[in-house]
């Protein structure tokens, strides 16, 4: 029995947004930081170069503003770029977030940047954040979910979600793996391989009689609950960054931020506190 | 009372507990209906150490893994025994291994049953058919001394279902009391009938201070559900009873997701709960 070597190439993100840097980080919390630490996901990890382009121009899904994600970069980035376009021409404001960084940048073609141009930059990260209207009240979630698991509003959603799985592939926080053995055809040699999963599909909850969760609505309440409650138990902090790719995504056009209230909104249960 | 001598899951590699490792089936021996118990001996190294109610991913070539609790008593060290049911196409070809056959093991792994930390002097295990199996190396530990009481109740279909039966006479020289109910009546059969929630209400004539009292419980969802209301109906607190959770496994450490029940990691922050933390989540549909 062998285990097949660790992958070692190097990897950058180029052009990385501030709320996909955030994910990053989470899994971090989840694959690397844990009891148990992931080799393969700390072989990949180590060697990743990340700049980061911060968002000037934000789409009408983001909610990074909620979740403490964006529209610029926190710490952890090895470069920041914010862009500007204006008469003095198009630029980059770089900021250097890292040793590897300002090794990077001292290679570059570059001038100092001017009190101007950084007051822009900041100028463009503002306005970023006034134009994202979509909020998701982050405060007393995880309680609110946990005190209507048994709500008619995952009926309502349940009535349109297809069990598609688009959102957890365009989640980038969603890191559910499931081990499958594959077989050549004599049955001599067997592969184990770890895959990416989603919890939408029917075999991620199989025990002996069959899925736990069989039904539509007990699938999308694993993932919700999961995402912006439970997480927060299991890793003390939200699983979503409010990148907004689930709702842009979803072929029905569920949008997790105008599904939330609605709970809240309906009598919930004690018990589950 | 005090348990020494088992090595945690928690502390070992990811790449150890990732690959499987393989054991020969040293002997093979019916428990009931599609029951089989397996005693498993590793072909090279150490039998690891393991606590009560921690499992292992048993897994078949090219099949699969599936996560099974070992149900040896701790004391044996010739080899590990899994009591496994056929429910489905792993567990079908796990029993069907021949003795002198190959199935790979990973772990073990999960919380135990809280043993060194007893409230009280009396020990109640509620089991419900397979449910035993799990139990049965914490009632092994548990009837060597150190306890006022221990207590065992088990509920089974009928007769042949009666786990480890051969252990019975054993844990009643060390002091346990054994009582056994099926569910219908059937000739030969002199004991309780019934379900073994009716055990609790002292249809046996057994005397409890359920104040003083710890409860392990296992079985079915649905026994685990009513037996923990019962207990808490006769008096017991919810923190006192301790049940154990299953759900579909695939890497057995806490990181592929699947294992979930609410905030729960079944691999990793279970089987063995607190029914005072499950309770807002166990009985809900599908959770």
């Amino acid at each position: 029995i062998r285990m097949a070597p660790a992958e070692s190439t190097s990897r950058a993100f180029l052009g990385i947004r501030p709320c996909e840097m955030a994910a990053v980080f989470k899994q971090d919390r989840v694959l690397r930081d844990g009891p148990h630490p992931d080799p393969g996901y700390d072989a990949l990890r180590s060697s990743v170069l990340m700049i980061v382009v911060n968002c000037s121009d934000p789409a009408a899904t983001c909610f990074c503003t909620s979740m403490g994600t964006g529209p610029a970069a926190g710490p952890g980035h090895d470069l920041a770029l914010t862009e500007l376009v204006d008469d003095a021409g198009v630029r980059f404001v770089v900021e250097v977030g890292s040793e590897r960084g300002a090794e990077l940048l001292a290679a570059v073609e570059k001038g100092q940047a001017t009190a101007t141009d950084i007051a822009s930059a900041e100028a463009v990260l503002a306005e970023a954040e006034v134009v994202i209207t979509r909020q998701l009240e982050v405060e007393g979630v995880r309680d609110v979910l946990y005190e209507h698991l048994e709500s008619d509003v995952w009926d309502s959603i349940a009535e349109r979600c297809l069990t598609c799985a688009n959102c957890t592939m365009a989640c980038p926080t969603c890191f559910c793996t499931d081990l499958e053995d594959v077989t050549d055809l004599k049955g001599d040699h067997t592969d184990r391989w770890r895959v990416w999963d989603s919890c939408f599909s029917l075999e991620y909850s199989h025990l002996g009689p069959g899925p736990h969760r069989a039904s539509t609505k007990s699938r999308y309440r694993q993932w919700l609950v999961h995402k912006l409650a439970s997480w927060i138990d299991q890793f003390d902090e939200s699983g979503c960054v409010g990148c907004g790719r689930c709702i842009t995504w979803c072929p029905v056009g569920i949008d997790l931020t105008a599904e939330i209230p609605r709970f809240a909104e309906t009598a919930g249960s004690e018990a589950t506190r | 009372m005090n348990i020494v001598g088992a090595v945690p899951a928690q502390k070992r590699a990811l790449s150890d507990l990732l690959i499987p490792r393989p054991y020969l089936v040293a002997d093979k021996t019916p428990a009931g209906r599609d029951t089989w118990t397996l005693n498993l001996v590793p072909t090279e190294g150490e039998l690891p150490e393991f606590l009560p109610a921690q499992c292992s991913m048993l897994g078949a070539f090219g099949v699969g893994e599936a996560a099974i609790s070992i149900s040896s008593p701790m004391w044996d060290r010739t080899h590990h025994g899994y009591t496994i049911r056929d429910a489905g196409p792993i567990t079908s070809a796990l029993v069907e291994t021949p003795v002198g056959g190959v199935i790979t093991v990973r772990g073990p792994f999960g919380t135990p049953w809280p043993l060194n930390r007893l409230k009280g002097s009396t020990l109640l295990v509620v089991a419900g058919g397979l449910g035993l199996a799990p139990l049965r190396a914490a009632i092994e530990a548990a009837s060597d001394g150190g306890l006022d009481r221990v207590i065992v109740f088990l509920g089974a279909k009928e007769p042949s279902e009666i786990l480890y039966r051969e252990s019975f006479e054993r844990w009643e020289r060390g002091g346990a009391e054994v009582h056994v109910t099926i569910d219908t009546a059937i000739p030969g059969w002199d004991g309780p009938i019934g379900l073994v929630t009716d055990l609790i209400d002292g249809s046996t004539g057994v005397q409890l201070d359920w104040t003083d009292t710890t409860a392990f419980v296992c079985g079915p969802d649905v026994m685990m559900h009513f037996t923990a209301e019962k207990l808490v109906e006769v008096g017991m607190s919810t923190s006192d009873i301790w049940i154990t959770l299953e759900r579909n496994m695939q890497c057995g450490h806490g990181l592929c997701g699947h294992c979930q029940l609410g905030p729960v990691i079944v691999c990793r922050d279970g089987p063995v709960v607190n029914y005072r933390d499950i309770e807002p989540f166990h009985w809900i549909p599908e959770l």
